[in-house]
């Protein structure tokens, strides 16, 4: 169906282990899927099969009528030409690069000035302006995680992804950041499934919470 | 000192480098990345030299470079020349001489690399060759640059491997090293001590750069 994202499929490791990730959720409009679970139910790895970053054995994933996955069909879309945001548990910012230019590496197609006009919008926006020629590893971890956000933002995206965007984060401030962090999603009106084994991240910032087994 | 032996030397060690950066960088990548089982058998043939007597490697590459050989027949054919007592020759015993050199730092840079900053190219719509240029290659640059300096510096005071396969011919395959050695011979101390001096010198500065970029790196 088109503007939903279906996804029904499971992975094994080679330990035996067996992840199932079954979805269903909105992709025309905003919408926060939460998928929530204890720590090694494969949440991570549900995120990164929608991703592309992994195969899934079997089973499909399909995004708006558009078939990023089918294992039956021997069909399997490259990150690449998935066009989706990802947001680490760790920011993995690119270290070389300044924070302006790891927010502006997914831009590099558009043309300069509208590129630096995108940045420069999006670091007001998350409040990280100050920070723009600093390099990843003078910042705190939730200036990292803040820029990590705005990287994965920036290209648009059509599907945002979020592994345990809070996780990192120590009490007093998870709950200032847990409310900026719908508004931020919110105001970019892109879809997003994020994995979090927190019950209360996953109600303060979801529409709607599947639970892994 | 030798003009025409610095020449040689600089030229040798230039040309190692670059050969072993052609050369070196695919396979230490191949070599970090690969989950092949049988890669040990592929690293170990890259370390070899490192634990093998230059005198054997040297016998070994100069009767696998020689005219009989099919190496030999097909440069002979191509040139009309011979590889062993040539530039050529030395130089192809000098990067595989030194290909432990380079490529065991570009595989601890590239083995150290967190795999996310790849992925999280690809998911910014990066192919992987613009990940490799945009994100590997930048990343790792300092591991990169210790095994290129490392690389030039043991080129320049290559000498068991040269003399074997180049003889000491001047002005074609005597390099400083083997200057060093004629003037012993000779019993000229004060030239082969000059030289001595400043091959030292260049080693201790190399060591500087490569153990300054390692701190760099470790303050990332």
């Amino acid at each position: 169906m088109s503007g939903t994202l279906e996804a029904d499929f499971t992975k094994r490791f080679p330990r035996g282990s067996l992840i199932r990730g079954s979805l269903r959720c909105p992709t025309d409009r905003f919408h926060v899927t939460a998928v929530l679970g204890p720590s090694g139910a494969g949440k991570t790895t549900v995120l990164r099969c929608l991703a592309g970053l992994d195969r899934p054995d079997d089973g499909r994933i399909v995004f708006g009528g558009e078939t990023w996955c089918d294992v039956a069909a021997r069909r399997c879309l490259s990150p690449q030409d998935r066009g989706v945001g990802f947001m680490f548990q760790q920011p993995a910012l690119f270290p070389h690069l300044s924070v302006a230019a790891n927010v502006g590496y997914g831009l590099r197609r558009l043309a300069p000035a509208e590129r630096r006009r995108m940045v420069t919008d999006l670091l007001a926006r998350l409040g990280l302006s100050p920070l723009a020629a600093r390099l990843p590893h003078t910042l705190s971890g939730g200036e990292q995680r803040r820029v990590a956000l705005a990287r994965s933002l920036a290209p648009r995206p059509r599907l945002l992804l979020l592994d345990e965007p809070l996780s990192a984060l120590d009490a007093g401030l998870r709950a200032d950041v847990r409310r900026q962090l719908r508004d931020w999603l919110a105001a970019c009106r892109i879809p997003v499934v994020l994995v979090t084994h927190d019950r209360a991240d996953a109600d303060a910032l979801a529409d709607e919470v599947v639970t892994l087994p | 000192m030798d003009a025409a032996a610095v020449r040689l030397t600089c030229t040798l060690a230039a040309a190692t480098t670059a050969v072993l950066a052609i050369v070196g960088l695919p396979l230490a990548y191949w070599l970090a990345m690969s989950r092949w089982r049988g890669r040990f058998l592929v690293e170990s043939l890259v370390t070899l030299p490192l634990v093998l007597p230059p005198t054997v490697l040297g016998f070994f590459i100069l009767v696998g470079l020689g005219p009989r050989s099919p190496v030999g027949r097909v440069y002979e054919q191509a040139t009309g020349g011979t590889l062993p007592f040539s530039f050529a020759g030395i130089l192809v015993a000098s990067v595989i001489s030194n290909l432990p050199f380079a490529v065991r730092p570009f595989t601890a840079a590239f083995g150290g690399m967190d795999r996310r900053l790849v992925e999280a190219s690809w998911c910014l719509g990066e192919s992987r060759w613009r990940t490799w240029w945009r994100v590997t290659l930048p990343a790792c640059w300092p591991g990169i640059l210790a095994g290129l300096v490392l690389a030039f510096a043991h080129a320049v005071g290559e000498f068991g491997v040269v003399l074997m396969v180049g003889g000491s011919i001047p002005g074609v395959t005597r390099t400083l090293a083997l200057t060093i050695y004629d003037d012993v011979q000779a019993l000229d101390y004060a030239a082969a001590a000059r030289t001595s001096g400043w091959l030292v010198a260049l080693a201790l500065a190399a060591m500087a750069v490569v153990h300054l970029l390692e701190q760099r790196r470790r303050a990332r």
